[in-house]
C-alpha cells in the first residue's frame, strides 16, 4: 500500500513538474506582453503558483524516491500499468468513459438533445449489462421523457 | 428587527409553495444522499441548475433543503449498507453496520437521524450569533488580509483533508488557484491561458467544475463490479431511542459545536466534522474498547457532528464569501446566481439573508427528520436500485447541470475535462477540497495581492505591520511547519533537556 502510494507519487510529482515549468514559462510570456511593473502585472500571481507548485512537487518527488530510489520506483510504475491494463474492470471504466465522451462531444452537437440521451443511455446501460434489452429500453425512454418534461416544459429550462 | 426578519422569514419558508419546495428538496437531498456514489456537493449542484427559474427565495429553501437531506440521508447507506452514502457519513459506518447486525438497523437510522437534526439545529444557533460578530471581523479586512485569508484557506484545508501527506493537498490548492487564473484578469483585463477562445476568456464557471470534480469520478468508480449486501431494516421502539438520546446529550452537543468549528474552517467538510466528532466521543469514552461493535454514541457522534458542519460552513460565506465546504461552495455559487451578495457587507445590504437562511436550515433540518424516518422502511428498496442503470441517468443530469448555468455546450466540456482530471486527482490520491477551493478563492487572491502591491508600490513590508494579516502569517507558517514535523522534534529536544 505504501509502495503503491509511493509510486502514484512519484509519476504525478513528475507531470506537476512539468506543469509548474509550463505555467512559470507562460507567466514570463504574460509579464512581456503585458508590459507593466511585475508587482501589478497580470504574471505576478500564476508566476507566484507557478514557482510554489515547482517547489511542491520537488518535495513529493523526493519523499517519493525515499526508500528505493529513482529505479525502483520506475519498475514499479511499470509494472503497475501492465498490471491494470488487464484488469477487466479498468477496460469497463475506459469503454465506459469513452461512451461519455461520445455523447459530450460527438452526439450532443450532431443530434437533438433528447434523441442523443436516449442513444447514450441505451449503450451505456447495455455495456454495463444493466438488465435485459426490454428492461434497459423502458428506462431510457422514460428517463429521457421525463428529463426533457422536467427540465423544458415544467421549469422553462433551455436544454443542450 | 431581528425578531421582525425572523418572523418575515418564517412567514416566507411556510408560504404553500416554499414549503412544497422545501419538502421535495430535502426528499431528493435525503435520496441522492443516501445512494453511493451521489455526494451533497453533487446533489447541490445538480439541483442548482433546476433552481434558475425559481424565484430567489424558494431557490435558496431548495438549495439548503437539498443539502441538509444529502448529508443527512449518507447515514442509511452507512448502516444498511456498510458503504456511507457521502463522505461525510464515512464515521457512521464504523458502529451502524456492527448495529444493524445485531438487528437494530432501524433503532440505528432513527438514532442517526436524530442527532443529525439536533446537530442541524446547534448549529443554527451558532449560524445566528456568529455570523455578525465574524462580519464585524471582517469589515477590518482590506487588500492584505482577503489575499492572506485565501492562502491560510488553501493551506489548512490541504492540511486537513489530504491523508498522511498535506504536500499533496496544498498542490492540489495551488492548482485550484491556478485555474482561477484562467480568463480575463479582474484588474486589467488581460486574457491569461486562453489561448484565443472567447469561452476561455470569460474564464471557466464554477459549476461545471465542480460537478466535474465531484461527480465524474464517482460515476466512473460505479463502472467497476462489486458485490454488495444490503441488510434489512428492523422496527424499533420510539421510547428506547428518545432514552439513548437523551443519555447521549452530552456528546451530542460536544460533536454539533466541534462539527461547527470544523466547518467554519474554509474548504474542510462535513466528513472531517464526521470524524473529529467520532474521534473526540471515543476519547472521551470509559469504554473506547466499544467503539466500532455498535457503541450508540459513535453514529449520535458522527452524524451530529457531520450536520452541524452544515451551519459552520455557511457562516464563512455569509460574512467573508469563503466556503466552508465542498457543498458549502457550490451554495456560494448558487448564492451569486441567484443575485444575492455574500461578504462582509451583506448585514448592511441585505440583514434579512442571515435570518432567511437560519429559518431554511431549521426547518430543513425538522423536515429532514420526519421525512428520514418515513423513508428508513423503504431504504432497503432504494439502496437496491442498480447503479448500472443509476449512473448514465445522473451523467445525464450532470451534462445538465453543466449547461443551464450559461447556456453553452463548451460548460458540458468544461464539466468533462475537469471530471477527468477529477478522477485522476482521486486515483493519485490528492484531495479534491483544496483544489475546488483554490478555484473559488482564486480571483481573490489575485486582485486582492496586485490590489494591495499597487498601494504600497511594490513592497511586501505593509503585510507585516497590520494585527490580522501577522495573526494569518504566524498561522500559515505553523501550518506549514507542523507538516514538516517541526514541532514534534521540537517537542522531543525539550523533553530530552528536561530528562
Amino acid at each position: 500500500m505504501e509502495n503503491e502510494r509511493k509510486q502514484f507519487d512519484f509519476l504525478s510529482s513528475i507531470i506537476m513538474f512539468a506543469l509548474s515549468v509550463y505555467v512559470i514559462l507562460a507567466g514570463i510570456g504574460i509579464y512581456h506582453k503585458a508590459g507593466k511593473l511585475f508587482y501589478v502585472s497580470p504574471a505576478l500571481v500564476p508566476t507566484m503558483l507557478g514557482f510554489m507548485l515547482c517547489l511542491l512537487s520537488v518535495i513529493l518527488f523526493l519523499s517519493s524516491i525515499q526508500d528505493g530510489g529513482i529505479s525502483v520506483r520506475i519498475a514499479e510504475v511499470k509494472s503497475y500499468f501492465s498490471g491494470i491494463l488487464k484488469d477487466k474492470n479498468t477496460m469497463r471504466m475506459l469503454i465506459g468513459v469513452l461512451l461519455m465522451a461520445l455523447y459530450t462531444f460527438v452526439l450532443l452537437d450532431l443530434l437533438p438533445f433528447w434523441l442523443s440521451t436516449f442513444l447514450f443511455m441505451l449503450l451505456l446501460m447495455f455495456f454495463l449489462d444493466a438488465g435485459s434489452l426490454t428492461k434497459i429500453l423502458v428506462i431510457t425512454v422514460l428517463c429521457s421523457a421525463l428529463i426533457v418534461l422536467l427540465f423544458q416544459v415544467c421549469f422553462r429550462v433551455p436544454l443542450p | 428587527m431581528a425578531l421582525t426578519y425572523l418572523a418575515q422569514a418564517l412567514g416566507n419558508v411556510l408560504m404553500p409553495l416554499n414549503l412544497g419546495v422545501l419538502i421535495i428538496s430535502t426528499f431528493a437531498g435525503l435520496i441522492m444522499g443516501m445512494l453511493p456514489g451521489l455526494s451533497a456537493t453533487m446533489a447541490v449542484a445538480l439541483l442548482t441548475g433546476l433552481t434558475y427559474s425559481l424565484s430567489p427565495t424558494s431557490a435558496i429553501i431548495s438549495l439548503i433543503g437539498v443539502y441538509v437531506g444529502s448529508i443527512s440521508g449518507g447515514c442509511q447507506a452507512a448502516v444498511l449498507l456498510n458503504i456511507p452514502g457521502t463522505p461525510a457519513s464515512a464515521a457512521t459506518a464504523l458502529d451502524g453496520f456492527p448495529l444493524a447486525n445485531q438487528g437494530k438497523g432501524g433503532l440505528a437510522i432513527f438514532l442517526c437521524t436524530a442527532s443529525s437534526c439536533l446537530g442541524t439545529l446547534v448549529s443554527v444557533l451558532c449560524v445566528l450569533t456568529l455570523t455578525p460578530l465574524l462580519t464585524k471581523l471582517s469589515l477590518q479586512f482590506g487588500s492584505w488580509e482577503f489575499f492572506l485569508l485565501s492562502i491560510f484557506g488553501v493551506i489548512i484545508c490541504g492540511n486537513l483533508t489530504s491523508k498522511g501527506s498535506a504536500v499533496k493537498g496544498w498542490i492540489s490548492g495551488v492548482i485550484g488557484l491556478l485555474i482561477a487564473q484562467v480568463g480575463l484578469d479582474q484588474i486589467d483585463a488581460f486574457p491569461r491561458f486562453s489561448y484565443g477562445n472567447v469561452n476561455i476568456m470569460a474564464g471557466l464557471a464554477l459549476i461545471p467544475i465542480m460537478i466535474g470534480l465531484f461527480g465524474f469520478p464517482e460515476i466512473i468508480k460505479a463502472f467497476k463490479k462489486t458485490e454488495e449486501h444490503i441488510l434489512t431494516y428492523s422496527p424499533y421502539k420510539f421510547k428506547e431511542g428518545l432514552a439513548i438520546l437523551k443519555k447521549h446529550i452530552v456528546a451530542i452537543i460536544r460533536s454539533s459545536f466541534i462539527g461547527v468549528g470544523v466547518g467554519i474552517i474554509p474548504g474542510v467538510g462535513e466528513d472531517v466534522g464526521g470524524w473529529l466528532s467520532y474521534w473526540a466521543t471515543k476519547s472521551n469514552s470509559k469504554h473506547p474498547e466499544n467503539f466500532g461493535k455498535g457503541e450508540y454514541a459513535g453514529i449520535i457522534s458522527a452524524e451530529s457532528g457531520n450536520n452541524s458542519c452544515i451551519g459552520g460552513a455557511i457562516i464563512p460565506i455569509l460574512s467573508l464569501a469563503v466556503p466552508g465546504s465542498a457543498p458549502a461552495a457550490v451554495l456560494l455559487a448558487a448564492f451569486m446566481m441567484h443575485g444575492y451578495r455574500p461578504g462582509p457587507l451583506l448585514m448592511n445590504e441585505s440583514p434579512e439573508f442571515l435570518y432567511q437562511v437560519v429559518v431554511d436550515l431549521a426547518l430543513a433540518a425538522i423536515v429532514m427528520f420526519l421525512l428520514a424516518l418515513v423513508i428508513a422502511k423503504f431504504s432497503v428498496r432504494i439502496l437496491g436500485v442498480k447503479k448500472e442503470i443509476l449512473m448514465p441517468i445522473i451523467y445525464v443530469l450532470c451534462v445538465v447541470g453543466s449547461f443551464v448555468i450559461n447556456h453553452i455546450t463548451f460548460d458540458v466540456k468544461v464539466m468533462f475535462f475537469f471530471g477527468l482530471a477529477g478522477f485522476f486527482l482521486a486515483w493519485a490520491e490528492y484531495p479534491a477540497a483544496p483544489f475546488l477551493l483554490g478555484v473559488i478563492l482564486g480571483s481573490m487572491t489575485d486582485s486582492n495581492l496586485r490590489r494591495a502591491l499597487t498601494i504600497s508600490n511594490g513592497s511586501f513590508m505593509p503585510m507585516f505591520t497590520r494585527p490580522i494579516s501577522l495573526i494569518f502569517i504566524f498561522a500559515i507558517i505553523c501550518l506549514i511547519l507542523s507538516q514538516f514535523g517541526v514541532f514534534r522534534k521540537l517537542k522531543k529536544k525539550m523533553s530530552a533537556k528536561a530528562a
